[in-house]
């Protein structure tokens, strides 16, 4: 007999447990101090009463008033809930006055919890956290005897509940007073640990009796207005069939190149050392979707707002009159001061609210920079599967560290995601430095084989045309063929 | 010894059990010994089933049972569990201990 599923309301949570917790059941939900324990309980009892669930919450470290203005900005309106009937709050926390002698059980906790419930016509029951009911009573085995007893005595009444208690650290025992021994059915563990210089926050279902769960920890953020959100690192399938709708890449010569402009769903990536002009790619695209009439994002990773307008304008390009249409919205970001998790989120929100038809991101090695590299590659495949699940056509950069060609670790791993690749190489001849693109892939197209040698001008990009008699301009050794390889090979320079 | 004052200072006592589990069953036994024991002052005592009256035991956040509550005069001072010591609770509750024989 498998139980029914009642959605917890935490986003990304759900989906871990294949559409919920069993209902009636008892979760522990577990994890040392700062691990969201609360709020992931909150979330539960809030998410519930917006769904029409009704709960109870039993606070015994914090005194209700207290617990509303810790989580007032989180938007869960715990008080207004408690006044509409939605929620009800169990105050128990210590009494300071009282002395312990003897046998004893929770019958005066019981009653209020069965009260309170009856009284909202409760479904969810978040008890948080238990560890303060250990320290007051202080005899650990008779307060576990009771407390599993009241749990027992409370199953009947069908309540979904959640337990948080504490994990005396990262890597010891479950829960401090071992609340896992009692009969709770579920097991959640939350961390919160150091890696590479950043701070990861994961959930982990350890224990979902009698049904399946995905296994492993998954990052999740805690939003300072929403709350927790699981981050969908894992590829959601998109629109498999994809769009057979070109767009403009906003440049005739590399639409051309393309084989017809970009698919409509795509995600391009340009890449190429600094100066070649990707950014300026980057405002081109940006113009033609706003002059097609789309919304634009441009996420700017790399240059100010303000740098990029300047720009922008000497181009020609005028970021403002779109800007102010609401047609364009420019986000300059640090990333280094985020971690992936809370960008990738960040990055969603934005994209729902502002609901572009395009988006720039650049670059995306200013992400990758002080990442842990397994980090980078789920926020990428993430990213991309986000992107594409929506549809939105995308053009991304990414910066070569080396001026001249070269392999570089993040092109060919987001290669594999990108549906199309624009490499922008310099290549020296005869002491001169010139330029040249080349279209490496469109996934589902013809496109250009040859190297473009191109300008950047006033007006922008101007591609010149095919190049030809020269190779060796990709991996950054650019050659004349046609000439015996022995008096080239001399004349050759090592280049960077 | 002088009398003692009624109003306010009048000891107010609540015994919270938990219907019949059998430390609230041992409770009422060793609370009707306790008020022999410390009896002949003028209490106000009353007993209080959680299960019955779930709303009073909100009121005062009973957590454990039985407990017995010295509600007056404050602070509010109370005992959880065993009651078969009477200078014990007395102390715990700051009673004063009725003069024997």
């Amino acid at each position: 007999m498998t139980p029914t599923r009642m959605p917890v309301g935490i986003p990304g949570f759900d989906e871990l447990v294949h559409g919920g917790l069993p209902r009636g059941r008892s979760t522990l939900v577990a994890g040392s101090t700062g691990t969201g324990k609360t709020v992931f309980g909150l979330q539960f009892l809030a998410g519930g009463a917006r769904m029409g669930e009704p709960g109870v919450l039993v606070t015994f470290a914090e005194r209700p008033d207290d617990l509303i203005a810790n989580v007032e900005s989180f938007g869960f309106d715990l008080a207004g809930l408690v006044a509409d009937g939605r929620l009800a709050i169990v105050d128990a926390t210590p009494d300071p006055g009282a002395t312990v002698s003897g046998r004893f059980d929770l019958g005066g906790l019981s009653s209020r919890i069965a009260h309170a419930l009856s009284e909202v016509n409760g479904t969810r029951l978040f008890l948080d956290p238990i560890d303060a009911l250990f320290e007051e009573f202080s005899a650990a085995v008779e307060v576990r005897r009771a407390f599993g007893a009241m749990l027992r005595a409370l199953r009947p009444l069908g309540a979904t509940t959640l337990i948080a208690a504490e994990r005396p650290s990262e890597d010891g025992t479950l829960t401090r007073y071992g609340a896992e021994e009692f009969a709770v059915d579920n097991v959640v563990l939350l961390r919160n640990v150091r890696a590479e210089e950043r701070r990861r926050r994961t959930v982990e279902v350890l224990k979902l009796r009698g049904a399946d769960h995905h296994k492993g920890e998954f990052p999740f953020v805690i939003d300072a207005l929403s709350g927790i959100e699981i981050v969908p690192f894992s590829p959601i399938e998109g629109d498999a069939t994809g769009s057979p709708e070109r767009i403009s890449l906003g440049n005739p010569e590399l639409d051309a190149m393309c084989g017809g402009g970009m698919y409509r769903d795509a995600l391009m990536m340009i890449t190429g050392a600094t100066g070649t002009g990707k950014t300026l790619i980057g405002l081109q695209f940006m113009v033609a979707g706003i002059e097609a009439g789309e919304r634009v994002l441009y996420l700017s990773f790399e240059e100010s707002q303000w740098q990029l307008e300047r720009n922008a304008a000497a181009w020609g390009m005028d970021l403002t009159t779109p800007e102010r249409a609401g047609r364009l919205e420019i986000v300059s970001r640090y990333p280094a001061r985020l971690g992936l998790e809370d960008l990738l989120v960040e990055l969603k929100h934005t994209v729902e609210e502002f609901a572009p038809e395009r988006l720039v991101i650049d670059s995306i090695t200013a992400i990758e920079h002080n990442s842990p590299s397994k980090a980078f590659r789920e926020f990428s495949v993430g990213l991309s599967g986000y992107l594409k699940g929506r549809g939105i056509a995308t053009m991304m950069t990414t910066t070569m560290p080396n001026l001249l060609g070269g392999d570089h670790a993040t092109d060919l791993y987001l290669s594999t995601i990108a549906d199309a690749i624009l490499a922008l190489r310099y290549f020296d001849l005869e002491s001169e430095v010139r330029r040249a693109a080349l279209v490496l892939k469109v996934r589902g197209s013809q496109h250009a084989s040859e190297m473009h040698e191109y300008e950047i001008r006033e007006t922008g990009m101007n591609v010149l045309g095919p190049i030809k008699g020269i190779r060796g301009i990709l991996v950054g050794q650019a050659q004349q063929t046609g000439h015996s390889s022995n008096s080239d090979a001399h004349d050759m320079r090592p280049l960077e | 010894m002088e009398e003692v004052a009624r109003e306010p200072g009048r000891v107010s006592l609540r015994l919270y059990v938990a219907s019949d589990t059998a430390p609230s069953a041992q409770a009422r036994r060793q609370f009707a010994a306790l008020q022999e024991r410390l009896g002949g002052q003028d209490w106000e005592v009353e007993v209080v089933d959680v299960f019955e009256q779930p709303g009073l035991a909100e009121d005062d956040r009973i957590l454990a049972t039985p407990v017995l509550i010295r509600l007056q005069p404050p602070p509010r001072l109370s005992v959880i569990g065993d009651f078969s010591d009477p200078h014990a609770v007395a102390t715990a509750l700051n009673l004063e201990e009725a003069p024997e024989r």
